[in-house]
């Protein structure tokens, strides 16, 4: 129905009229119908030709076709998220409220090819159809419409990560996770604790001399109180042998802002036993120094900062994966280092947990 | 070396974070266009310019864009009689202006972050929001005056319309009404058509052979003053035509089709350009960047460029930016204060979506504008901060 019964009125100024560097000398004041114009050779100018007919679906449907794509791919992204044994659901990169304006994204998208699909469709079944009615060209314009494959180069490139090889993966996650955690780890930064060792080595050396009862002088003792906490060894066995609640769960990114603040240590440094959780990153050969890390995440991944706690045991921790989910009970303090206050943890016992289902703190 | 995972990872994470505010920006520019009469907003907007700048700054607060989901927005509102001028302010401000954007920067430097260059969270805000809007405005002034002494069509690539054939009849239909009662300059408007069309190729300076756009107003006088060669912004303006959007009655499933169309169009014609810029970006942020800032302590006078050199190179978005920044305790005030106003400004990626818009001569009006407001600002800033919150 549409399209067909152009029956403008008299000197009409059709806007696919006027296409620069196109041979139209004709003039412009024809009694413009198409009806009648495509029965005896056109000489309305521009003839299209079946090529750029259908160089305009072709590209039409690419459209359609990305389009539905994108949404398709946000929609597996979903399915991730939501089936059951997902280790790390891809669609964490980024944010929970974000990911669900991608949903809507995704839905509204379908919605937009399907219509787009209906509005091809019906212009294909309408045999007078001119690609370039409805828009005329401004001086500006090189304008073909044509169907350019470059130009889907770049669109289609996360499209073919995705479906063909699986591009993002956990597996890529996770690595990028522990990269942005090692990074963030204070290694060698540590100034503030004094002499030429860096923290670890520091912490590592404090660690050994406590399991052999030895603690030596010449460490910092900001740091030796994040190892050897209070009483003796028989104290500290003890602890770790109790099973008891721990006073109160912390997430490392409130344990960030309290370390910031020095009035605020009170706040956890009163407790015996805190409980943290995180991906364990160990520091040590020996499993007696590791790390806590939890990523912390505004928008994506892309902006995603570490908050961690270092941590050392008297005992080795065995059996736990590097990156593996650990909740880390202990007693926690804060040393200062470089103009930064870093949480420090007396750990007491190590178990294994399932992540939750989005893993990021804000 | 390139990192090949943290590559991937922060790639796959800005486009699929992107994607949702440019969908919702081109279901936004779809509906304007068919919604919104041609050279509507002409009429509604005030008078008096710089009063019509200042409020266009200012309209982030009730309209909040992003500044990806903003560009196709801002190049429909272009063809509906915003004049660039005003345009330009809003998308420079909208993307710092806006109620998420000023919470998140609240809520960046609230808690222990507060103080620690002598702002509190609320101060930090003023300084963004203030010098976000000084910017705008003088940029936005600056091409104002460029505006009026230079053609439109050197300055800008006014947004594709419907290709759709049933469209086209609706639109025509309407024209024959027009006919009608007609009066008009119509020959007038031949002889325009012509000589732009046969000046086509002066204007051929964008590098693009995906410039497949230009002026398209069905409306005859609008469009008439958007084409043509002489057609300052100014006549754009004072043109109030006659609008498709009040035409003959389409049925809704007509109108919905149409908004499909050119949202689709936006949507893949934004995105292209949003995926080269996250390339890019994600290869400055596997490059570690950031581990190498503590370097710039102290120092305003160079923290300053460097900040704003990150924050091109980075692309980060403005909800995001606060936090990252927030975080890098080492770089003066001054510093975070540039990376805080120019990153939604100018980035890479927003430079290759602006190509889209803009011709490349109106681009390099406002980086200069831009950088050297936001260079001059931060230095006010840094230095004013502890003086005017102690």
């Amino acid at each position: 129905m549409p399209a067909s019964g152009h029956d403008h009125g008299c000197g009409h100024d059709h806007p696919h009229a006027h296409h620069p560097g196109h041979p139209c000398d004709h003039d412009h004041h024809h009694n413009h119908e198409h009806d009648h114009d495509h029965g005896h050779g056109h000489e309305h100018g521009h003839v299209h030709s079946a090529e750029e007919r259908n160089a305009y679906f072709l590209d039409q449907l690419s459209m359609i076709g990305v389009a539905g794509t994108y949404a398709g791919v946000v929609l597996a992204m979903f399915y991730g998220k939501w089936a059951p044994n997902a280790e790390v659901s891809v669609i964490n990169i980024i944010v929970p409220w974000i990911q669900y304006m991608l949903l809507a994204g995704a839905i509204l998208l379908l919605g937009l090819a399907l219509l787009r699909g209906i509005g091809v469709w019906r212009a294909s079944k309408d045999p007078h159809f001119d690609p370039h009615a409805g828009h005329d060209h401004g001086p500006n314009e090189n304008h073909a419409h044509g169907w350019s494959p470059w130009k889907y180069i770049p669109l289609v490139l996360p499209l073919v990560l995705y479906i063909g090889l699986g591009v993002p993966d956990s597996r890529m996650i996770r690595a990028y996770e522990r990269d942005l955690a090692e990074q963030g780890m204070p290694r060698g930064s540590l100034r503030g604790l004094g002499g030429s060792l860096d923290a670890i080595t520091q912490a590592q050396i404090a660690s050994n001399q406590f399991a052999a009862g030895t603690l030596g002088n010449g460490l910092s003792p900001a740091l030796l109180q994040a190892v050897l906490l209070s009483g003796g060894i028989a104290t500290e066995i003890a602890l770790e042998e109790m099973d008891v609640e721990p006073d109160a769960r912390p997430t490392l990114g409130e344990l960030e802002v309290i370390a910031e603040n020095p009035l605020l240590h009170e706040s956890y440094t009163r407790f015996s036993r805190i409980e943290v959780e995180g991906n364990f990153y160990p520091a040590s050969a020996d499993g007696t120094f590791f790390h806590v890390v939890r990523l912390r995440v505004a928008c994506c991944l892309g902006d995603a900062r570490p908050a961690m706690v270092m941590c050392t045991s008297r005992k080795p921790i065995t059996g736990i994966a590097p990156g593996d989910w650990v909740a880390v009970q202990g007693k926690i303090s804060f040393v200062a280092a470089d103009r930064k206050w870093y949480p420090v943890m007396r750990v007491y016992k190590v178990y294994k947990k399932k992540p939750p289902a989005y893993p990021y703190l804000k | 070396m390139i990192d090949v995972d943290r590559f991937f990872v922060i790639f796959t994470s800005i486009v699929y974070e992107a994607l949702p505010f440019i969908i919702i920006g081109a279901l936004i520019s779809g509906t304007l266009e068919e919604l919104l009469p041609q050279q509507f907003l002409a009429r509604v907007i005030p008078k008096r310019r710089s009063l019509a700048i200042a409020i266009s700054a200012l309209m982030g607060m009730v309209f909040p864009m992003c500044e990806c989901g903003i560009v196709p927005v801002m190049r429909r509102l272009l063809g509906k009689g915003l004049p660039l001028s005003c345009a330009i302010a809003y998308m420079l401000a909208a993307p710092i202006i806006n109620p998420v954007v000023i919470g998140s920067t609240w809520a960046a430097f609230s808690g222990d972050r507060s103080k620690k260059d002598g702002l509190s969270s609320l101060e930090m805000v003023t300084f963004r929001v203030s010098m976000g809007f000084i910017t705008a405005f003088v940029a936005a002034s600056v091409v104002e005056a460029v505006a009026r002494r230079r053609n439109i069509n050197d300055l800008i690539l006014i947004a594709p319309r419907a290709k759709n054939p049933h469209f086209a009849d609706a639109v025509t239909k309407q024209e024959t009404h027009q006919h009608v009662h007609g009066d008009g300059p119509r020959p007038h408007h031949h002889e325009h058509h012509r000589a732009a069309g046969h000046a086509s190729p002066k204007h051929g300076e964008e590098p693009s052979s995906l410039q497949e756009f230009g002026s398209s107003s069905p409306d005859p006088v609008g469009g008439v003053a958007v084409k043509t060669g002489s057609a300052t912004q100014q006549q754009v303006v004072e043109n109030t035509g006659t609008n498709s959007a009040n035409g003959p009655r389409r049925s809704v499933l007509q109108r919905v089709i149409n908004i499909s169309d050119t949202a689709l169009h936006d949507f893949v014609d934004i995105t292209t350009f949003l995926i080269l810029g996250a390339i890019l970006a994600s290869l400055f942020q596997t490059l570690r960047i950031i581990d190498y800032l503590p370097v710039l302590e102290a120092n305003p006078l160079v923290a300053i460029p460097v900040m704003m050199l990150v924050a091109v190179i980075l692309c980060l978005c403005s909800e995001a930016d606060a936090f990252v920044v927030a975080n890098m305790i080492p770089i003066p005030l001054g510093g975070k204060l540039s990376f805080l106003v120019l990153g939604p400004m100018m980035d890479i990626k927003l430079y290759l979506m602006y190509t889209r818009v803009f011709r490349t001569r109106l681009i390099w009006t406002i980086i200069p504008v831009v950088v050297a407001c936001v260079f001059v600002l931060s230095i006010i800033g840094h230095y004013l901060g502890p003086i005017l919150f102690p």
